[in-house]
């Protein structure tokens, strides 16, 4: 899992600091019109545009790209990736004409199985993955406008790459011998908080991601600053997110528990 | 990999569906081909090409994006072979834009059809709209998994099996125990998964094409339940295994599906599957099939020729066979089919115990299965797959002519059927009446046999310090099984009258166990009656008595114990040598004891293997079977032949290294 950040004064002044929670929710690939360089039988590309993450694409070779055609020009400031990179290099990259391309990332080989990609934003209808120097899974890709949220979790953070839920079953003989021993392990689970949020903020923008988190899941990394930067799953919330009113001044908190995608 | 420490056990669930091998509009099929210019034909030639367009006959549509999102496909000519989508048209010029350009441009030379790929089917026969073409290929398999961290890409899985259940095959052996009939308890397999939205990548060939998101539309378990209605007696298999472990060389137990049902209000789906003795039941399969034939004609008591009508040659056998008309059996020397009348000539009237009688016009005429002299597994293999349609591949074939070769010897049984009986129970006579049973291993997808006789294997020993689970062992003595006196009634004298009518027999044998129903031993009687359609001499019927009786003169033991996946290999059928503080001697001893393998289940898949044990002690020390005139001496024979063959001691009783030598009884 890592955090990978383009010109980060840059991605700070356009959606503030890097102290605050991102939630990568906003996906306009949902509804692009998709291609790749090539695919794998069995691992179209289309796979890449579900939420789902038993579903992949898979290029056949090293060099290779996923492309989707946004319809217009639209803001883009994040990319969001899972799967089993395997070494690969990747890079988003942005087009106006679908001829010439310019990297709005820089070049990264991400770790674990989530990379979200926070670059400065850029305006282009076609957008895409650049994938280098080995044959990448990827289970999911998205791209849209990162959500920033207004204050920083301070305390309690269970982070979630380090929240596993683990169940250990062994098997001892009738006399008391260990014969073997099984894990069973369910993935990542964990909560976060945040309190005096200005009520017009949670109502204008957060709210949007509350209601299409009801859905689907999203990229969030609780501190992607240089400490947490491995800090970031593709998660999905288990329950309504709901808002509370918390004090005489239009402050609001709210908080939510989410189970994490396991390693693919 | 089942030894490791922190091994992970997975589960998996695999579902072939039928997959037709053509394509969408492709010859042979000729579904979707749009017919839409003056000349009627789907195929016409193309005006112009370039590397983006194709400028289609020009008696075409001339209405704008007639044909947006279906495929033109070049049949002949210039670019032959290819297929594009159409991205944009234009009526007026008849210009079609493809989405990716052409590899090869079409020319004016070029010929093509356009498919209507957005409306396709999705090459299952429910779905097909050209049934008279569809051709089954290889199937297509789902592949279905518990949600696990860590599932690897290329398992191709979707992790939504909410739980497994797989209640193991059972061996009922001699047909003996109440709780299942002869033919043992059929293994089933229960499947639940969570339903989801379905993108149908990898399953819908034309899912590119669709004007609509599959996502959007359905469920995955709605729509698949849609597209393959015909389900039953597809294959549905389970893996059970260990996260890392290839899926080949996981543990695969087979099934054929039997249920489906779903999604119910919690949006879960339901398979049950069974083994494939399944089609060896009573409403599966008769031996002989019902004939459909009718008498055309009135038959006098003493006519020796008729024709049958209404049925087909194949139903009966011919040249030559035996029918049954009424309570009469009839054998012919020809039957011939002189424009769908069935000619029977050489009639031979009131045979195999019957007397001949006149028959109206319209009665009907069954076929007869006849039985002469015929091994015993001969017979069984004919009516596994002549009558209940089981492939040859799923019988163990091998084993079975090695098991009668050795064990079955003497056993060539006869009989004549003249109605058509459920092919499951003619199976459960000749087990229970041959003493011998037969199961369906799932792990190797083959229908075992094996005879009740003494074990000529070694057994795979078991303990409580290295194997057997902590408070895991349950045993009972089943006296339900125990017999002491054996009434055996043989030869029928009429094979048209009921099978368990004393009278109806010629013969009629009575061994008992004098001892064990004395007042020392059990002190009570208990009986067991065999009415015979197959055993025909005193010798076969004093052979299944003493078997029987040497088997079931005592309580069997039956129980249950638990070990670690690590001892998985053992399975239905094998023999195991327990060692347990639940069996002593007489003087508090612990005495292992032998067991057969009744039936095995994974309880914990991957972790925990259940075995159901029922006793087989011998009765004999040793057994031997007389050799043949160039056998090896005693001390040049290999293990196999020590254990099949017998030798003279010498006046001591023992052999020539000093063992205890053979004890005949």
């Amino acid at each position: 899992m890592s955090v990978h950040v383009t010109t980060s004064a840059t991605v700070v002044s356009e959606t503030g600091a890097l102290t605050l929670a991102r939630i990568g929710y906003h996906n306009l690939a949902r509804a692009a019109s998709i291609s790749a360089s090539s695919a794998e039988a069995d691992y179209p590309a289309l796979a890449a545009r579900n939420d789902n993450t038993f579903e992949f694409w898979k290029p056949t070779g090293a060099a290779a790209t996923w492309r989707a055609d946004l319809a217009s020009a639209q803001i883009v400031n994040y990319m969001g990736v899972y799967g089993d990179f395997n070494g690969a290099a990747l890079r988003a990259q942005y087009s106006t004409d679908d001829a010439a391309w310019s990297n709005a990332s820089d070049v990264a080989s991400p770790t674990g199985d989530s990379a979200l990609f926070l670059f400065p934003q850029q305006t282009a209808r076609y957008w895409r993955l650049l994938v280098a120097t080995a044959v990448p899974t990827i289970g999911h890709i998205r791209f849209g406008r990162i959500l920033t949220m207004e204050r920083p979790i301070m305390q309690g953070v269970n982070p979630i790459t380090l929240a596993r839920s683990t169940v250990i079953r062994p098997t001892i003989s009738e006399r008391g011998q260990w014969l073997g021993r099984s894990i069973i392990r369910s993935g990542l689970e964990a909560s976060y908080q945040w309190k005096n949020l200005s009520a017009a903020w949670v109502r204008t923008t957060f709210d949007p991601f509350a209601l299409d988190a009801r859905e689907h899941p999203f990229f969030f990394a609780w501190r992607p600053i240089s400490t947490y930067l491995d800090e970031i799953a593709y998660v999905w919330t288990k329950d309504d997110i709901r808002p509370v009113q918390s004090g005489p001044n239009s402050l609001m908190s709210l908080g939510f528990d989410v189970m994490g995608a396991s390693g693919v | 990999m089942s030894e490791e420490f922190g091994r992970v056990p997975v589960q998996l669930v695999e579902i072939d569906q039928d997959h037709c091998a053509n394509t969408y509009g492709v010859s042979p099929c000729t579904a979707g081909r749009i017919v839409d210019s003056t000349a009627a034909s789907p195929v016409e030639t193309a005006q112009a090409g370039s590397a983006s367009t194709i400028t289609l006959h020009a008696s075409t549509s001339a209405v704008d994006d007639a044909y947006n999102g279906m495929t033109v496909r070049i049949t002949g000519g210039t670019g032959s072979g290819q297929e594009r989508k159409v991205a944009d048209y234009v009526g007026a010029t008849r210009v079609v834009t493809v989405s990716v350009n052409w590899t090869t441009p079409p020319d004016s030379t070029s010929t093509y059809m356009v498919l209507d790929r957005p409306n396709a089917c999705v090459n299952t026969f429910a779905a097909c709209q050209d049934t008279d073409n569809f051709t089954q290929g290889t199937p297509k398999t789902i592949r279905l998994c518990k949600p696990l961290q860590d599932m690897p890409a290329d398992w191709l899985a979707i992790p939504s099996v909410t739980g497994v259940t797989q209640n193991p095959t059972r061996i009922n052996a001699g047909g003996q125990s109440g709780s299942s009939s002869a033919l043992g308890q059929r293994g089933t397999v229960s499947v639940s998964i969570l339903d989801h939205p379905g993108s149908d990548l990898r399953l819908d060939p034309y899912v590119e094409d669709r004007a609509y998101d599959p996502l959007d539309r359905g469920t995955f378990w709605t729509k698949w339940r849609a597209r393959n209605p015909y389900y039953q007696n597809r294959p549905i298999r389970i893996l059970n295994g260990y996260l890392g472990e290839a899926l080949g060389d996981m543990q695969t137990y087979n099934y054929v599906i039997d249920k489906f049902s779903g999604p119910d209000s919690a949006g879960v789906v339901k398979i049950t599957g069974m083994d494939l003795l399944r089609l060896v039941d009573d409403n599966k399969a008769q031996a002989p099939a019902l004939s459909r034939g009718e008498l055309q004609g009135d038959l006098t008591i003493s006519a020796t020729a008729f024709n049958i009508v209404e049925a087909d040659i194949s139903e009966y056998d011919a040249p030559a066979g035996t029918l049954r008309i009424g309570d009469e059996v009839i054998t012919y020397t020809s039957m011939v089919d002189v424009a769908g009348v069935l000619q029977v000539t050489g009639a031979t009237r009131g045979t195999d115990g019957t007397a001949a009688e006149a028959h109206d016009e319209e009665d009907q005429v069954q076929r007869c299965l006849r039985y002469t002299d015929e091994p015993v597994i001969d017979i069984l293999e004919d009516l596994l797959t002549t009558f209940a349609g089981i492939d040859l591949a799923n019988i163990d074939s091998v084993g079975w002519a090695a098991e009668g070769d050795i064990w079955l010897t003497g056993y060539e049984l006869s009989t004549l059927i003249t109605e058509p009986i459920g092919v499951g129970t003619l199976v459960k006579e000749i087990c229970e009446q041959v003493l011998l049973f037969l199961w369906w291993d799932e792990r190797e997808q083959l229908i075992k046999l094996q005879v009740l006789r003494p074990p000529t294997e070694t057994p795979v020993s078991l303990n409580e310090t290295a194997h057997v689970l902590q408070n895991s062992q349950n045993f009972v003595d089943d006296p339900t099984q125990r017999v002491s006196q054996l009434y055996i009634f043989y030869v029928q004298r009429d094979p048209t009258k009921e099978l368990d009518d004393e009278n109806n027999y010629r013969f009629a044998r009575l061994r008992l166990d004098a001892t064990a129903q004395g007042v020392n031993q059990y002190g009570e009687v208990k009986v067991k009656k065999i009415f015979s359609r197959w055993l025909q001499s005193f010798g076969q019927v004093n052979d299944t008595g003493a078997r029987m009786l040497a088997r079931y003169r005592d309580n069997p033991i039956v129980g249950t114990v638990t070990v670690d996946a690590k001892d998985r290999a053992t399975w239905t059928g094998d023999l195991v040598r327990l060692t347990s503080a639940k069996f002593v001697d007489v003087n508090g001893s612990q005495v292992a004891r032998q067991f057969h393998v009744i039936s095995a289940k994974e309880t914990i898949p991957g972790e925990q293997i259940q075995y159901e044990l029922q006793n087989f002690d011998p009765v004999a020390t040793f057994q031997c079977r007389y050799m043949a005139d160039d056998a090896p001496d005693y001390l040049d024979a290999t293990d196999e032949e020590l254990a099949l063959g017998g030798w003279y001691s010498d006046e001591d009783g023992l052999m020539s290294d000093g063992e205890p030598g053979w004890r005949y009884q």
